[in-house]
């Protein structure tokens, strides 16, 4: 039965605004899904990914977990003949789907801009000197040896952590949750119709292979590393994520301009 | 009066040394043709002198030269006032079989024989001067005719330019902006149907009749005769050629009841979208309420029910151009283009991708599966086979169905009221265009002196159809230019020859005015045949249909074809020798033979080879006089008929087919068998497949045995 | 190499208020070029066609088959060489470029280049020549697959039917050979460079195109891998005067084709090569797999494209074409293409758009529907007409003089050429006209 959509312009405006500029003249050729070292045979992107956001589908562009797996390799942005970027996309849609997701919901905006940095640095200072304050420390320094814990006390500090680990770490569920079910919701949609828990165990022996493969760290070269994730239909779903933090480290960063760098004459597959 | 012909044997290019020259000069000295008979290592060079001296001084009147293929060196043997043949013994005898062979040698004669008997057969045509009218008739005044009007008036000529509507412009006219020609092909332009309007009225050689409708048109290229109605008054005007410009319709609207479109008020035409643009406001006209939410639908697509061939080529453009006015009028409203195949070639592609660029307008591929309305009167759309994955349904304010474009040929103000015996109307492809299905030769139509532009010929853009009026006002002017001058059009460009009739011995069975592909040929009150001169292509059609043999050229008729067959020595008793007439094609099995031979591939020397005008030309008494003269074998070499026909007379191939059942009827009342005659499908490219052919059917030959008529 | 009527001057019109030149210049020999030419000759006007190769006839006469009747290219190409022989109006000049043009609408003075042949008009044909040539060069006709003589005919309707010596592999005077053994003195290896000067009333510049360098699309192979080869290449293979005699083989090892992907867009619509579509290449991939087809009954042909352009009534000649079920259409483009060594063929990579699935596919042979460019890249004739970006001519409204006609001004397939090239004619006929009356 053929869903009743609503494109959503204004999702697909501020998706323009976080540096998609060019989205809109994708003209649906897959090359970028082709190009793409990571995307898998039954599960191409990024180019239904660039059509979500056109017709406005925020729903299909956010309950996706491909966008996790997106390297930023850069190599479908070289090739994309319109010159529309998908790449950008991607990482705009990730960065719209952090704010989207995260609890508290200011906060996720809060750390998806450049221009909210002076106020997140500020909020620590701001407790900080606030206790100093109501210490009375921030007039006039306690007497005698310098000790730190005289200074601040070591409990201070410790129940602010604590608070702000557990606080985190109940945004972090919280957050976790809601793309879970957005992302159950919209499996349905989505090409390959599979609910992503079935991934999920076999997507962490997965990453404990790869991280313990010092091959994989080692080689320069567009790498094994994405060899592994072309044939493996495993990294598909949530477990994804994970993957995408992992890919983050600096030594996944050397391989992935050296991907570049060929622009995929490199015999990937 | 009896001719003085001089005949030139050149041995240049191998041709000494493939055969004996010696023995074809002295076969030319006893042929007693009047006139000197020469030779030389290289004609084409110093001692093409001596061929033209003997022109100018031993009054030469025609002339024989065996040498190279017609198709070459026609500059230099092209000898003005003088009937010139040439024999092809370079490329057909001396470079496509073996040398110094007896065979060979009888190839060599027998062609110069043939040639020989051709120049006496033939007399120097009188061409046809009397039509010479230098007024253009431009039917139509929409973008192609205007644009044809205006051409043919600044290059000199008058033009009567005929609209059926009271206003000049046709559907240009109604359009409110047209895609970008210019670059960077990003903004939408004006049309410059006005500019073109006020050129045409402003030209002192440009008569403008508008509510006028042509009644009737007689005559031929240079001069017609065309009955105008014009507000209820008739005029009868005179003109040289005629610019067929009638345009275009919208499709029927019920072909598109699948689409809701006369169901669902806020489902309309493109058509109806232009008007809206053009007025300012593009609303519901359900509620009169602006549209925001507006869908166009390309209904282009494979197995669509409404689809028509008529209107792929500018659809995509016009939905994009459209999606724009959607957008222009609102920055709240979206514009939703659904296609099967997004047709925007060239530099189109760069307003593609601007109209894109619009995050307002969104494009999809995909088929509709069905159309609907909600309880507001908004049209709910499905479409399955997105690009989006799945299916989809979208609420409408507005759904805009891209409608054909369906030529004016197919209806009844198309017509031109041809007073041809062959019908009103122009002939048309089976598209229904008013065109002769040429790819290198548009523009034409089946009747001489009628030339199509704009979207009657095919659908097309205002920058096409501007084009389009511009090239057939030439070919116009080149018809009246000919005519005048006695020459045929395309394809026998300048050809001064005509057929004649020996009217004594008319059956009157019509045959001729039936099978002309041009229409030329009307039938006067005894029912005996008329030529239209000018009308006439002049491809013999008539002459190989006629079944008493009394259409002629003077330059071309069944007596000269017949006596060049009887100039070929069969020899008797000689299983070995067999003789096999070929009747080619002059325009593609011909040169084909010559590149067989430019490439040294061998054939069989038994093949004595007649280029014809067109193998429809082919009068099946030819065949059978061949067959009784004692030829084993005769092939028919001739280019593709059926849908993708490439006879430039279109006929002429199809044609053949049906004399060959006649044929097949004389050989068995002559107790021979049918294998004896075949038709081979040979294109001009094709030489490579000529030695196989001609091998096997000389095979089939031999295996049929010599041919029993022989000696007889 | 002149044609018919060489050094025939021009006439002043006379008897109007001014006098212009009755006479066309015609720069390209191709099919826009020869069509223009005869198209303006047969209605009184006298031309001149200027072409830079040794014969006529352009891209076309490299075409096997054109769409969307398949019918052969040299059938018209008679017809028109056939016109021009008759026709005193028309002459022609192979092997020479325009080096300037000034002037005004019916005065323009064109100073024309006329490169060196080294074969004069005394050539028969006889072919004597090519058996003593002792240096070859790549095949240019065929783009370089296989090799002629340095001297040598293009091919086998060339016209004029006169053979030419590529100076870039011969060693002229230092070998000599040739001139030995021809009966006729047609050789002079000490030709030098001419240039003269044509006085006419209006100028069509029909330059054409050239296909796109294939090899700069770094992914597809070209290059690289011998099967990955262009449609202008496979238009050649085909050809029963191409390099394999109209075998469709691998150009690897030579066996016969089983299957082949068509590539479209391959440099089209793509910003870092062509940015416009060049929009007869559906059409070309279509009529190639046919050929394919009509060789190897078991073959396979395979489309990828992004949009199936075939416009208005082209769109039958797909239907048609794809009733056979050995070829078949991938919505989706190729970009990648990879070798297996173990298997020795090529395995393209898309994304099948439909059904969004990753498709690799083995194949034989690959052919890129490469583009079409203008052939005005080279900044010529900048002076004399607006480009677009593309070097492509604008089109220019009536009065100018000087106009477009043909793959000058667009990415056209053969009939709009022909239909443009014969509008273009009347223009100029117009422009003489009027600047006559003036």
């Amino acid at each position: 039965m053929a869903t009743l959509i609503q494109p959503d312009l204004e999702f697909k405006r501020e998706i323009i605004g976080l540096d998609a500029h060019d989205l809109s003249v994708c003209y649906q050729c897959g090359t970028c899904s082709a190009v793409c070292p990571i995307s898998t045979a039954d599960n191409p992107f990024p180019r239904k990914e660039m059509v979500w956001v056109q017709w406005g589908l925020k729903d299909r562009a956010l309950g996706n977990s491909s966008i996790w797996m997106c390297h930023q390799c850069g190599t479908c942005n070289t090739y994309c003949p319109r010159d529309a970027k998908p790449a950008n996309v991607m990482a705009a849609l990730r960065d719209y789907s952090i704010a989207h997701y995260a609890v508290p919901r200011f906060m996720g905006r809060a750390l998806s801009e450049p221009r909210y940095l002076p106020l997140l640095f500020a909020i620590p200072a701001v407790i900080f000197l606030a206790i100093l304050g109501w210490l009375g420390n921030l007039t006039a320094l306690p007497r005698g040896q310098i000790v730190f814990s005289k200074f601040m006390p070591i409990l201070y500090i410790e129940v602010i952590f604590m608070a702000a680990i557990g606080l985190s770490m109940a945004g972090a569920a919280m957050g976790g949750c809601r793309y879970w079910k957005a992302m159950s919701r919209s499996s349905g949609a989505s090409s390959n119709g599979q609910h992503p828990g079935r991934h999920i165990v076999s997507t962490l022996l997965d990453i404990l292979k790869q991280s313990s493969s010092s091959a994989a760290r080692s080689r320069p070269g567009p790498g094994r590393l994405t060899r592994a994730t072309c044939t493996r239909p495993t990294w598909q779903s949530s477990g994804g994520l994970w993957a995408w933090w992992l890919r983050r480290r600096p030594w996944a960063w050397g391989s992935m301009r050296s991907d570049i760098s060929h622009r995929g004459r490199s015999g990937i597959l | 009066m009896a001719k003085k012909t001089g005949i030139y044997v050149c041995s240049g290019c191998g041709i000494g040394s493939s055969i004996d020259a010696g023995k074809l000069l002295d076969l030319a000295r006893a042929a007693n043709t009047g006139g000197p008979v020469r030779t030389s290592g290289a004609f084409c060079l110093e001692d093409a002198r001596l061929i033209g001296r003997d022109i100018e001084q031993e009054g030469v009147d025609s002339v024989v030269i065996a040498a190279c293929s017609p198709r070459v060196n026609t500059d230099i043997f092209g000898f003005p006032s003088v009937f010139v043949e040439r024999v092809n013994i370079r490329e057909q005898v001396a470079w496509s079989h073996p040398p110094n062979h007896e065979e060979t040698q009888a190839l060599s004669e027998d062609y110069l024989r043939m040639g020989i008997v051709r120049t006496q057969k033939s007399n120097p045509p009188k061409p046809y001067t009397e039509a010479n009218e230098r007024t253009v008739l431009v039917v139509g005044g929409g973008a192609a005719g205007l644009s044809a009007a205006l051409s043919a008036a600044r290059s000199g000529f008058g033009v009567v330019l005929v609209e059926k509507e009271g206003a000049l412009g046709g559907y240009a006219a109604k359009l409110h902006k047209q895609f970008p020609k210019r670059p960077p092909y990003q903004e939408l332009e004006d049309t410059d149907i006005a500019t073109k309007i006020s050129g045409v009225r402003s030209l002192p050689n440009v008569k403008v009749m508008t509510n006028a409708q042509v009644l009737e048109v007689s005559g031929e290229p240079g001069r017609f005769s065309v009955t105008i109605g014009e507000n209820e008054t008739t005029t009868q005007v005179t003109v040289g050629a005629i610019v067929l410009a009638t345009g275009w319709r919208p499709a029927e609207t019920q072909k598109y009841a699948t689409y809701g479109l006369g169901k669902y008020p806020n489902v309309v035409t493109s058509m109806d979208l232009e008007a809206m643009a053009a007025k300012g406001m593009i609303s519901r006209p359900s509620d009169r309420r602006p549209a925001t939410r507006v869908a166009f639908l390309l209904c282009d697509g494979e197995g669509d029910d409404a689809h028509l061939p008529y209107g792929g080529n500018v659809s995509s453009l016009v939905a994009l151009k459209q999606a724009t006015y959607v957008r222009q009028q609102s920055a709240d409203a979206s514009a939703y283009i659904f296609y099967g195949d997004m047709q925007t070639p060239g530099q189109y592609e760069y307003f593609y991708k601007s109209v894109q660029a619009d995050p307002g307008i969104l494009l999809s591929q995909g088929q509709v599966r069905g159309v609907g309305e909600d309880h507001e009167q908004s049209v709910i759309l499905e479409v399955s086979d997105t690009l989006m994955g799945g299916d989809i349904q979208i609420a409408l304010d507005l759904l805009v169905l891209s409608t054909g474009m369906v030529p004016s040929t197919l209806d009844s103000e198309g017509a031109l009221g041809l007073a041809y015996l062959q019908g009103k109307n122009v002939p048309t492809t089976r598209f229904g265009y008013a065109d002769s299905h040429f790819i290198c030769f548009p523009y034409e139509t089946r009747r001489t002196g009628i030339y199509s532009a704009g979207a009657v010929r095919q659908a097309m853009d205002l920058a096409a159809s501007t084009q389009d009026g511009r090239a057939a006002s030439l070919k116009a002017i080149q018809s009246i230019e000919k005519s005048s001058a006695g020459q045929a059009v395309h394809p026998r460009v300048g050809d001064l020859s005509y057929p004649e009739f020996f009217m004594h011995k008319c059956t009157s069975c019509g045959r001729c005015t039936q099978e002309c592909p041009f229409g030329a040929l009307e039938l006067n009150e005894k029912k005996n045949p008329v030529l239209n001169t000018n009308r006439c292509r002049r491809c013999g059609i008539c002459m190989g249909a006629c079944p008493v043999q009394i259409i002629s050229f003077n330059d071309y008729s069944v007596d000269m074809l017949s006596s060049m067959i009887k100039a070929v020595e069969i020899p008797e008793g000689d299983d070995e020798k067999p003789r096999i007439l070929a009747l080619v094609c002059e325009n593609d099995a011909y040169p084909a033979l010559d590149m067989a031979g430019i490439n040294r591939l061998q054939y069989p020397a038994s093949v004595r080879v007649i280029p014809v005008r067109c193998l429809g030309s082919v009068n099946s008494i030819l065949i059978a006089d061949a067959v009784s003269r004692g030829f084993d074998g005769v092939a028919l070499l001739g280019c593709k008929p059926g849908e993708d026909y490439q006879c430039h007379f279109i006929r002429g191939s199809e044609l053949l087919e049906t004399r060959m059942e006649n044929v097949r009827e004389t050989l068995g009342r002559l107790a021979l068998e049918p294998e004896r005659v075949k038709v081979m499908e040979l294109a001009i490219s094709e030489s490579d497949r000529i030695p196989a052919m001609l091998e096997e059917f000389v095979g089939v030959i031999r295996q049929v045995g010599p041919n029993p008529m022989k000696g007889f | 190499m002149a044609g018919p009527a060489a050094g025939a001057t021009m006439t002043p019109e006379t008897g109007q208020q001014r006098s212009v030149y009755r006479s066309i210049l015609i720069v390209g020999g191709g099919i826009a070029g020869i069509t223009a030419a005869v198209e303006a000759a047969e209605a009184g006007y006298d031309v001149t066609i200027i072409e830079k190769e040794p014969y006529l006839g352009g891209r076309v006469v490299q075409l096997y088959k054109y769409f969307p009747k398949l019918c052969p290219p040299y059938c018209g190409m008679e017809i028109n060489f056939r016109r021009i022989k008759d026709n005193p109006q028309i002459r022609f000049h192979t092997m020479a470029e325009v080096e300037s043009i000034s002037g005004r609408p019916g005065n323009f003075d064109v100073a024309v280049r006329l490169n060196p042949r080294y074969v004069n008009d005394r050539c028969t044909a006889c072919n004597a020549c090519v058996a003593v040539c002792p240096s070859e060069r790549p095949n240019a006709f065929n783009f370089g697959m296989g090799k002629t003589k340095a001297i040598y005919l293009a091919h086998e309707m060339a016209f004029p039917m006169k053979y030419a010596i590529d100076a870039s592999a011969c060693r002229l005077t230092e070998c000599a050979k040739c001139v030995e053994v021809c009966e006729y003195g047609a050789i002079d290896l000490t030709m030098q460079p001419q240039t003269m000067t044509l006085k006419v009333g209006a100028v069509i510049i029909a330059t054409g195109w050239k296909p796109y360098d294939a090899s700069r699309i770094d992914n597809l192979g070209f290059g690289k891998y011998p099967d990955v080869i262009t449609n202008v290449m496979m238009e050649r293979l085909a050809a029963p005067n191409g390099p394999t005699k109209g075998k469709i083989l691998r150009p690897s090892n030579g066996q016969e084709v089983q299957s082949a992907v068509f590539i479209q867009c391959a440099g089209s619509r793509d910003v870092s090569h062509l940015g416009y579509c060049s929009g007869i290449c559906c059409l070309a991939s279509l009529k190639e797999a046919t050929y394919l087809r009509e060789r190897n009954p078991n073959a396979r042909a395979h489309i990828f494209y992004i949009d199936l352009r075939t416009p208005g009534t082209y769109e039958f000649f797909s239907q048609k074409v794809l009733k056979d079920d050995h070829i078949t259409v991938t919505k989706g483009k190729v970009a990648k293409i990879t070798e297996d060594p173990a298997m020795g063929r090529l395995i393209v990579e898309a994304e099948d758009i439909l059904s969004a699935d990753k498709t690799r596919l083995p194949v034989d042979l690959v052919v890129l529907a490469s583009g079409m460019v203008s052939n005005l890249a080279d900044g010529k004739m900048a002076g004399a007409v607006a480009l677009d970006k593309d070097h492509f001519v604008v089109q220019a409204e009536s009065g100018e003089g000087i106009f477009a006609a043909g793959c000058a001004k667009g990415p056209f397939d053969v009939a709009t050429s022909v239909q443009d090239a014969t509008a273009a004619a009347a223009q100029a006929i117009e422009a003489i006209h009027t600047a006559g009356r003036r």
